[in-house]
């Protein structure tokens, strides 16, 4: 049983929640950190003391820092210290126990680093209860995908949880459902699409089918990274604590900035807290801004990942961030429509190209690819390409791919999370059954039912 | 209070909801471990009913082939050709053979396939050679995902497939397929009322975990079955292709393993005669015997650009007629 399996996930909700609601406040933040506990430990048991030990590791020097307060010298080391510790036990776990990573040991980094410095800039002053800091750092339903949030954020919630009304348990289970649509209806649907256009090989499909698998990745990834934010955002609310959200229809932005800015919003956030705003961000000169933009993303290359398509794709983005910060900021002040029609036009053209680069981890692929996609025979020589590959696959995924392009609108968000009218109630109980009807026909694990 | 009240049913269901999923799915899972043959994949019940029924009558209805397999012990022969046939029928039979010169094999209905099999031993009606394209115009492709890839990267619209995604040895000729045009159809339907001079057919990586013996003794029924509504076309038994080192060290039953075991049985089916047997292994495997690397993305399915290796390892072993029986 893998952590990632959504059953799991909605049988440890079954059993866990109406517990957790029944007890008692006193209780609850003990229950609440078994409760993580037992998530980290199923799934990983020989990486779960390394864990415990960090987390006391990092408790330890954040009471250290507050009780020498005034010793800058002894609080700057530890900091630096820390910091060099998180990121190396980071860097150690993703290349030397591939099989063996703490499930989103990215973030779980990024956020203790967070830690250490906000204590170390007096922002908060350290954690002195270790239950409420092993709470914060392995809260169990934002390990997997986020969302990423500061201890200030979330310390009153843990604190002091909010009293679980029925009406907040109504509005995290929908948000839960919500997420487990987009992930189970649309993302674990299209991720055959590009399943399948790996399996033929890039060198072997038609330039339609090129362009079609782009967006279908594009949108598959959305709907997974933004289904599991609202599943765990869902779950919080079940629980009595808010998590900020992490996505804002990202897809309708009219700028790659704009995109990142409400793309991963938390992670977003972290950087602009702890990177941008420190290194000078963009109140201090052109020069300086494009310094610290520059810092950003190519930090955000390495933390999606060590390999070489990463930092491609971080460069890229970069590059067009600078140009808009440059080049094309006077066309951007125009409010002119046509502006704004082609400001999305680009949007939805640059944003799937660096996505390819993000998902083809293989730079001579990714070069076939990209031949494929402006059917460049004459670079690389296509082999047994089926001309009519494109409409096969329409015909078998259009409801997802239509599904997609319609939720990419705030639409469903508005209908299912806001809005409190009963049409709503009915919604979310149709998609609760679709997802069911989807998950025992379909399977979560791609890899346990495919068929050959 | 009265919110309570009127929210409660809402809590209630969702509450019921999610317990009976989770028994379900839990249910459905269980099942599948403890009752294989139970194993739910996609709509169709596969692997399943056929080999329980099989393992039934093997067991309890006819005890003596049952004990003789387990006496047998040998891997490689514990479906061995029975003792059933005497000395005495397989030189009769040869002997009426050997008077024709076209290969119309005898019906043979209610015959025993071994009886065929045996008669058939010493003698050959086609020789292997190279073929061009051609030679596929009255063929068809009997198989699963991997036979449906040949459909669409091979470039033969010559011949016919009936292929689809997940197909088995056990539901092959059952099973809802689409056919050219028509939608809705069954091997069963096609290979019954048209005529073909060649029926290829390359199933097995799908069941996998299967019994072999099961999986064996359906093939032979299939194969038996074609030859009846196809009696004038030969029958070519592929090997199943074997999937990636890595795959094959990782995955309890789809190992190369399990598939060369499975082979090693196919390849016995071969008489010479109707049916002849092809291991493309030979052109798409490495030194140790796995599918090459860099072959295919998921270590099971060739990309496109390689079906080409498949294609031509068959245009390399065509089978045409010879007529003379040596």
């Amino acid at each position: 049983m893998t952590f990632s399996d959504i059953n799991f996930l909605l049988i440890f909700i079954l059993i866990y929640v109406p517990i957790y609601v029944l007890l008692p406040m006193k209780i609850k933040p003990y229950f609440l950190l078994a409760g993580s506990m037992a998530f980290y430990a199923l799934n990983d048991i020989w990486l779960f003391p390394v864990l415990l030990i960090n987390i006391l590791i990092v408790f330890i020097s954040g009471i250290l820092e507050d009780r020498f307060f005034d010793k800058i010298g002894l609080r700057r080391f530890i900091t630096r210290f820390g910091i060099v510790l998180q990121i190396a036990l980071m860097v150690i776990s993703i290349l030397f126990f591939k099989n063996h990573t703490f499930i989103g040991v990215g973030f779980f980094t990024v956020q203790l680093i967070g830690y250490y410095l906000d204590v170390y800039r007096n922002n908060i002053s350290a954690c002195k209860n270790i239950v409420t800091f092993s709470n914060y750092v392995m809260f169990f339903p934002k390990v997997l995908q986020g969302p990423i949030v500061s201890f200030k954020d979330i310390e009153s919630d843990l604190k002091m949880p909010d009293k679980v009304s029925l009406s907040k348990l109504e509005k995290g289970i929908r948000t839960f459902i919500l997420g487990m649509s987009f992930k189970i209806i649309i993302a674990d649907r299209l991720y055959y699409l590009w399943n399948g256009v790996q399996t033929v090989g890039f060198q072997s499909i038609s330039t339609p089918l090129a362009w079609l698998s782009m967006y279908s990745y594009s949108m598959q990834l959305y709907f997974d990274f933004q289904g599991y934010s609202l599943m765990a955002i869902g779950v919080a609310q079940m629980l009595g604590f808010s998590l900020p959200i992490n996505f804002r229809s990202p897809y309708l932005s009219k700028s790659i900035s704009e995109f990142y800015r409400r793309w991963h919003m938390t992670l977003g956030e972290w950087f602009k807290n702890y990177v941008y705003i420190p290194m000078g961000g963009s109140k201090n000169g052109l020069k300086k801004t494009l310094l610290s933009l520059s810092a950003v993303w190519i930090l955000t290359g390495l933390w999606h990942g060590l390999t070489l398509n990463f930092m491609f794709w971080a460069l890229t983005l970069l590059f067009f961030i600078i140009l808009e910060k440059t080049l094309l900021k006077k066309v951007f002040k125009s409010e002119r429509k046509v502006v704004y029609f082609f400001r999305h036009v680009y949007v939805l053209i640059i944003i799937p190209f660096t996505w390819m680069m993000f998902a083809i981890g293989n730079i001579e692929q990714m070069g076939i690819f990209f031949t494929r996609l402006f059917n460049l025979t004459s670079v690389c020589t296509p082999l047994n390409v089926n001309k009519n590959d494109y409409l096969n696959y329409l015909s078998d995924y259009w409801p997802y791919l239509i599904g997609g392009i319609i939720c990419c609108f705030p639409l469903m968000e508005e209908v299912l999370v806001k809005t409190r009218i009963y049409m709503t109630r009915f919604i979310s109980f149709a998609l609760f059954w679709v997802c069911v009807y989807m998950i025992m026909k379909n399977g979560n694990n791609p890899f346990m039912y495919i068929n050959f | 209070m009265k919110k309570i009240f009127q929210r409660a049913p809402l809590f209630v269901f969702i509450y019921a909801t999610l317990l009976f999923m989770f028994f379900s799915t839990q249910f459905s899972r269980t099942l599948q471990i403890y009752f294989p043959y139970f194993a739910v994949q996609g709509d169709t019940i596969v692997a399943g009913v056929s080999s329980m029924a099989d393992t039934i009558e093997q067991t309890l209805l006819n005890p003596r082939k049952a004990s003789h397999t387990v006496v047998m012990g040998n891997e490689n022969e514990q479906i061995a050709l029975p003792d059933v046939t005497s000395s005495g029928e397989v030189s009769e039979s040869s002997e009426v053979l050997s008077v024709m010169d076209e290969p119309t094999p005898t019906p043979i209905y209610g015959e025993p396939l071994e009886d065929i099999i045996a008669a058939s031993q010493p003698s050959t009606y086609y020789v292997e050679q190279p073929v061009d394209q051609s030679y596929f115009n009255d063929a068809v492709f009997l198989g699963d995902s991997r036979t449906v890839g040949l459909q669409l990267y091979s470039g033969w619209d010559n011949c016919d497939y009936l292929a689809d995604v997940g197909m088995t040895i056990y539901d092959c000729l059952d099973r809802d397929i689409s056919f050219g045009d028509i939608q809705h159809t069954t091997a069963r339907e096609v290979l019954s009322s048209s005529r073909y001079g060649k029926v290829y057919i390359m199933l097995g990586i799908n069941e996998c975990g299967s019994n072999i013996n099961t999986y064996f003794e359906k093939y032979t029924e299939v194969v038996d079955q074609i030859h009846r509504w196809q009696p004038d076309a030969i029958i070519v038994v592929q090997g199943i292709m074997k999937v990636g080192a890595q795959k094959s060290a990782t995955h309890p039953s789809i190992n190369n393993t399990n598939i060369t075991a499975r082979n090693e049985k196919l390849a016995t089916l071969a008489n010479d005669w109707y049916i002849y047997y092809l291991d493309i292994n030979e052109a798409v495997c490495d030194e140790n015997g796995n599918l090459t690397d860099g072959y295919s993305f998921d270590q099971v399915h060739l990309y496109a650009k390689y079906y080409s290796l498949w294609c031509d390892y068959l245009l390399e072993h065509g089978f045409v007629f010879n007529g003379v029986r040596r």
